[in-house]
């Protein structure tokens, strides 16, 4: 569909701000982060849906703002940070006394997990989302939903949850 | 459905208020609220809606989003003739940029005395090339052979350095920049470790070889700087040093 970008950053702005703000908890990053959403926006714009414009601007923000979270290289600020911090970076392999840190995030920018599984995780272990509405937002069942949760948290196990 | 007394997530708050829940979601929250005596937290939204866009409003936003837009098309495209000139002038004069390069720094710059003194002692800027494999990625050397559509991933150690500069000419003397991503001033660097760039990107089909340099300075300059040195330009000053990778394009 056709984009208005001022018109839809008039009427969904604030709220991708606010998401980017929750994810990285830098004003500025936050900022910055929000302007690449609307870019994404643009360059996907045949994929923008008129009936839930929200939903792709929130799910597009926390792309990239976990993207943004994986090559960054700061100590959390709390406990969800944290947990942010490893749903960002989950993906990579193990081993860590035998990588650098750059390297390992670098792997996991590549890894094949499915993107979509990192959006599960914020929106179940961060937003506090139920199965069902995760499922109702990412369009999965509930038990695709709980079957990623559960790949997840072998991985990483630091993870709690009903999944 | 029996009433819920949790807390209402922000992102279903967000899209309820932006009116992009379904006619069944949209109920449930309305009485989610209700029950819990939430109303209030719709009120915020509102006001920090209008606190947002009084200090980030939609004529200075939207032109930056415009011209990132503009930035990643070009780059996408792989068609950046920076300084607009012709195939064969671009060659010689990308030839050229490289030995200026090299006769100031050398292949891998080293830091003069003043810089070393504000740099990190014993690490010198450099650039990592990545490439996308089916188990993650691999480290790319000097001279390593690479073909179209391979991903590729920039990532930099700026040692100390405030300020660089990523861009990559290839045989047809097609520059890209790739940090900043459109011309303007060289981007403020991460001091430590090793920083990935917020894009990959694949190989296009230019043959030869693709040359990458990462420009720092501890003052600010332009990707002009670089760009002209890259061509036909002025070599770099003194007060920057060059480190570069030449990879080599396989023919298909």
């Amino acid at each position: 569909m056709a984009v208005d970008i001022e018109s839809l950053y008039r009427s969904h702005g604030p709220m991708v701000l606010r998401r980017c703000r929750r994810l990285l908890r830098e004003e500025a990053k936050a900022v910055d982060a929000m302007h690449d959403v609307f870019v994404e926006i643009l360059r996907r714009k045949d994929s923008l849906r008129a009936d839930s414009p929200a939903g792709l601007l929130l799910t597009t923000a926390t792309h990239v703002c976990l993207n943004r979270l994986r090559s960054a290289h700061r100590e959390p600020v709390d406990q969800d940070d944290e947990l942010l911090m490893q749903i960002a970076g989950f993906g990579g392999e193990g081993d860590a006394e035998s990588r650098s840190l750059a390297r390992r995030i670098l792997d996991r920018i590549f890894a094949a997990e499915p993107e979509s599984t990192r959006l599960i995780s914020v929106l179940h272990y961060l937003d506090r989302l139920t199965l069902e509405e995760v499922a109702s937002e990412v369009g999965m069942s509930v038990s695709g939903v709980r079957k990623r949760l559960r790949v997840l948290k072998e991985r990483l196990p630091a993870l709690k949850g009903e999944a | 459905m029996a009433t819920r007394y949790d807390k209402i997530p922000d992102w279903l708050l967000e899209r309820f208020a932006a009116g992009d829940l379904s006619e069944r979601q949209a109920k449930e929250t309305r009485e989610r609220l209700a029950a819990q005596g939430e109303e209030p937290r719709l009120a915020a939204l509102a006001a920090s809606n209008a606190e947002i866009l009084a200090a980030l409003p939609p004529e200075r936003v939207v032109p930056e989003i415009e011209r990132r837009a503009a930035a990643r098309a070009r780059k996408a495209s792989r068609a950046v003739p920076l300084l607009g000139l012709s195939a064969v002038a671009t060659c010689t004069a990308g030839l050229l940029a490289i030995l200026a390069l090299r006769v100031h720094h050398g292949t891998v710059a080293m830091p003069s005395p003043a810089q070393e003194s504000i740099g990190i002692r014993g690490l010198a800027p450099s650039l990592r090339v990545h490439r996308k494999t089916k188990a993650g990625s691999e480290l790319l050397a000097p001279r390593a052979r690479v073909r179209k559509g391979d991903t590729l991933q920039l990532g930099y150690v700026a040692a100390g350095r405030r300020f660089g500069v990523i861009a990559s000419i290839d045989a047809r003397g097609t520059v890209t920049l790739h940090l900043p991503e459109s011309p303007g001033p060289a981007a403020g660097l991460e001091p430590n470790g090793e920083r990935a760039l917020a894009h990959a990107f694949e190989l296009d089909d230019a043959p030869g070889f693709e040359r990458f340099v990462f420009v720092t300075g501890d003052a600010p300059f332009h990707t002009a700087d670089v760009a002209a040195a890259l061509t036909s330009g002025p070599p770099l000053s003194d007060s920057l040093s060059a480190f570069e990778i030449i990879l080599k394009k396989e023919t298909p």
